[in-house]
């Protein structure tokens, strides 16, 4: 480790004469526009390339990673890159080939200076810098190119550190599921100015406005989106996440050198106006922000670890486990700070403030003249607010912005204190995300053994430190069950299945839902079958006090049942449930029903009690009565579940 | 000088742009307070699953989410970035003296460490001047914002 730490810092110096020269040959300069001169740069590219050769420079991990190569088993050479834009790449094998992209990079980089801007030199900086270090070249042998859009744009983005950032989960915004990351560069001076006109890189997919959520989630998920980097004032992104979508922010500032994080720098410019394919789950925002890290510190292990997908908290878990980490800020959402807001205030106060949000007058009602100016100043914070919040939902409407007006100016006269958010625990902080349990349990006087496995994320019940309270994300969960005198089962196997759970109060009505689709082994009409399902629901969910919330839906569900004439069979339905965030462990009481098109009813109501006994340990507790027409029967379990 | 007008710009950029089209197409988040700042909330969709909508950027244009895709403002050249996209966050902070988006704008405007506080203030104060009714656009506020400073005996300098 420490020696190759060595050599990067070996690497850094050695460029500094490079870069020097760089930044201060002057076109003038050099003296290399005659015949001659172009045959002597013509046979120093050639000795080049021929020592590039005999030192298997292609084969060295950074030119690698410069090139965003892996290994690939189709490919004849073993490896191919990930970037699919021929923009990228001097060679037309360059996509396959490290060598020949090497030797045709090095071509190109003594090409006339007269490219200017699109001289190889300009385009990709690190390549030219790591190249002619390697090969000790002598600058005053080659063509100089003026790379004053480089140079432009790197005096812009002036950095010092780096921090990873990383939009989290937000309610009621299942695109949102795994959170996000992106990289923000600050200047030297950040803590005593203001880190909102830092840069933020972004890895996204460039998207076509006009297509339907439904090809966009397909696309999404397909790759077919190219991705592309985007760098823009980090305040963009704070409207963005905090403001717009309502998520917090985490933010970690990275033990990166100010070397390094120039280095960083120095390969993003090379990925400017490149496309990738994007793919939502592993070629994505998180992934592309790990090869950058990885970069610059060969020997930090990110990128391995994330083959088949790469879940934004995981990737941030990795870097915090490679110990990159200097230091964490939790930047909380808009509606955060509303809802802090207002559970910090009396009801009265929130009424009257509620009010004023409407009504303008209620400034000058004897309940507002009778409190306190400090009193008056919260009532008119929370509905200005309140009123911004509503905004931002809106076109911009003239009679609220002359409310919200006005109660800027009361507000001008008044006081108001700063809300505190109350930090939770860190999004890595909480259980990891894959899911594995063993459990036991009886149905109907039938003994079974269950195992069961979920490939991500997050339940209501599971453990809540570092989620967010009342959001379910499950992807791809199976239970398989074994029956003592009826052998092997699969008893149910949800391809997705979410609740979203969004509290509502005097000033906030959002409205809760869940959508499920799957199979599962369900009593029907005297036998047990198994039937695929589709089903949903929307409702409400208030908090009664600090860790017990309620909900309660309405609920649609298609069956297709052997049972049943038809192959899809409708119901409606209701379901309403509590949940107990006590102190050892999360618990639910749920209650729902199903009335069939064909008159067949089911009701279910079911206990469930997570026992926490460490971050990834648990004992999921359930108990569960069923009535169906004129059966009824029960299913009790316990078992062990293990996060990793 | 040349300061100030990169300050300014920084409020104004885009007014112009998002005064054809509000809550147009290439038009960002949050609708505001003031005239000239529309929401599109559907972009949401966008950036929730990870996507940048539209025109990629590399810093060397101003914000390309907000309405000033179009309307970017330079000076002597030099391409800015657009604040006009904050003036709810700016409105707000000086309404009450303190908060990121004055913090922001002093950053922008070179006023150094020691002097904020009197910015945060003299801003805090002339509220009503600044933004004299909801209409006003960030271009004006910013011309206000300078005559206010230039009125100041420990601010003068920043807006000379």
């Amino acid at each position: 480790m420490y020696l190759l730490r060595l050599l990067i810092s070996f690497l850094l110096f050695g460029w500094l004469p490079a870069i020097n020269a760089f930044a201060d040959t002057g076109l003038s300069g050099t003296g290399l526009s005659d015949t001659d001169s172009k045959n002597q740069i013509r046979s120093y590219a050639e000795s080049a390339k021929m020592k590039a050769a005999d030192l298997k420079l292609s084969e060295e991990t950074t030119w690698r990673a410069l090139l965003h190569y892996r290994q690939d088993s189709f490919s004849e050479s073993g490896v191919s890159s990930y970037v699919d834009d021929s923009a990228f790449f001097f060679s037309p094998m360059g996509h396959y080939d490290a060598e020949q992209e090497l030797q045709s990079t090095i071509d190109a980089l003594f090409l006339p200076e007269s490219l200017g801007n699109e001289h190889a030199q300009c385009r990709f900086v690190y390549r030219f810098q790591w190249i002619t270090s390697k090969l000790n070249l002598d600058l005053d042998k080659m063509p100089v190119a003026q790379c004053t859009d480089y140079l432009e744009w790197r005096k812009q983005v002036n950095a010092h550190s780096v921090s990873l950032i990383f939009p989290a989960t937000a309610l009621n915004s299942p695109s949102s599921m795994f959170g996000h990351t992106l990289l923000r560069f600050d200047p030297k001076d950040v803590e005593g100015g203001s880190d909102w006109l830092s840069y933020a890189l972004n890895f996204g997919a460039n998207i076509n406005n006009d297509d339907n959520s439904v090809s966009f989630a397909f696309r999404g998920l397909a790759g077919g989106y190219p991705g592309v980097y985007n760098m823009m004032r980090y305040f963009e992104k704070i409207k963005e996440y905090n403001r717009m979508e309502n998520r917090d922010i985490w933010e970690y500032k990275l033990n990166y050198t100010p070397e390094e994080v120039d280095l960083i720098l120095t390969h993003v410019w090379e990925l400017k106006d490149i496309n990738f394919d994007y793919y939502f789950f592993d070629e994505n925002c998180a992934f592309r922000l790990l090869e950058l890290l990885e970069l610059v510190r060969p020997e930090v292990n990110l990128t391995e670890r994330f083959k088949l997908d790469a879940i934004p908290t995981n990737t941030v878990r990795a870097v915090v486990e490679e110990g990159l980490v200097e230091s964490t800020h939790f930047r909380p959402s808009e509606l955060a700070e509303l809802h802090a807001r207002i559970d910090s205030l009396p009801k009265s106060i929130q009424r009257l403030g509620r009010a004023l949000a409407d009504d303008i007058e209620v400034m000058q009602s004897p309940e507002f003249m009778a409190l306190s100016q400090e009193q008056q100043g919260e009532v008119v914070q929370i509905a200005y607010s309140y009123l911004r919040y509503v905004q931002l939902q809106t076109q911009r409407d003239e009679e609220m912005a002359k409310r919200s007006y006005q109660l800027l100016l009361a507000l001008n006269k008044l006081s108001s204190k700063k809300v505190e958010v109350a930090r939770p625990d860190a999004p890595e902080t909480g259980h990891k995300t894959i899911t594995a349990g063993i459990s036991a349990g009886e149905r109907n006087d039938d003994v079974f053994q269950q195992v069961n496995y979920r490939v991500t994320y997050h339940d209501l019940l599971d453990n809540e430190k570092g989620y967010l309270r009342g959001a379910q994300i499950i992807l791809f969960n199976t239970e398989l069950r074994h029956y003592n005198n009826d052998g092997l089962k699969l008893n149910r196997f949800d391809i997705v299945d979410i609740t979203s759970l969004s509290k509502r109060n005097l000033f906030l009505k959002p409205l809760s839902w869940k959508v499920q689709v799957g199979y599962e082994r369900l009593y029907s009409r005297g036998d047990e079958v198994g039937v695929l399902q589709l089903n949903g629901g929307a409702g409400h969910s208030y908090e009664i006090t600090d860790d017990v919330e309620v909900f309660g839906f309405l609920t649609g569900r298609v069956e297709h049942n052997k049972q049943y004439n038809s192959i899809l069979e409708p119901a409606i339905g209701a379901e309403t449930g509590l949940l107990y965030y006590s102190p050892i462990g999360a618990q639910k009481l749920d209650v729902q029903g199903y009335q069939f098109l064909n008159d067949d009813y089911r009701v279910r109501a079911s206990f469930s009690q997570n026992f926490n006994i460490a971050v990834d340990h648990a004992i999921r507790l359930s108990v569960a009565q069923e009535w169906h027409d004129d059966d009824d029967f029960y299913d009790v379990s316990i078992g062990y579940r293990y996060y990793f | 000088m040349k300061r100030v007008l990169l300050a300014t710009s920084l409020m104004a950029a885009s007014l112009s742009a998002s005064a054809v089209v509000p809550g147009g197409d290439s038009c960002g988040w949050g609708n505001m307070l003031f005239e000239g700042q529309s929401g599109l909330p559907m972009h949401v969709l966008a950036s929730t699953t990870n996507g940048t909508s539209g025109n990629a950027t590399f810093g060397m244009t101003s914000g390309t989410n907000g309405c000033s895709a179009d309307g970017t403002l330079t000076y002597g050249g030099k391409s800015m970035i657009d604040l006009s996209s904050i003036m709810g966050e700016f409105s707000e902070d000086v309404a009450r003296g303190h908060g990121d988006a004055l913090t922001t704008v002093a950053v922008a405007l070179n006023v150094e460490a020691q002097d904020r506080q009197v910015f945060d203030a003299v801003m805090h104060e002339n509220f009503a001047v600044i933004f004299p009714n909801e209409n006003v656009t960030a271009e004006e506020a910013m011309a206000t914002v300078l005559k206010v400073m230039k009125a100041d005996s420990r601010l003068s300098k920043y807006a000379a």
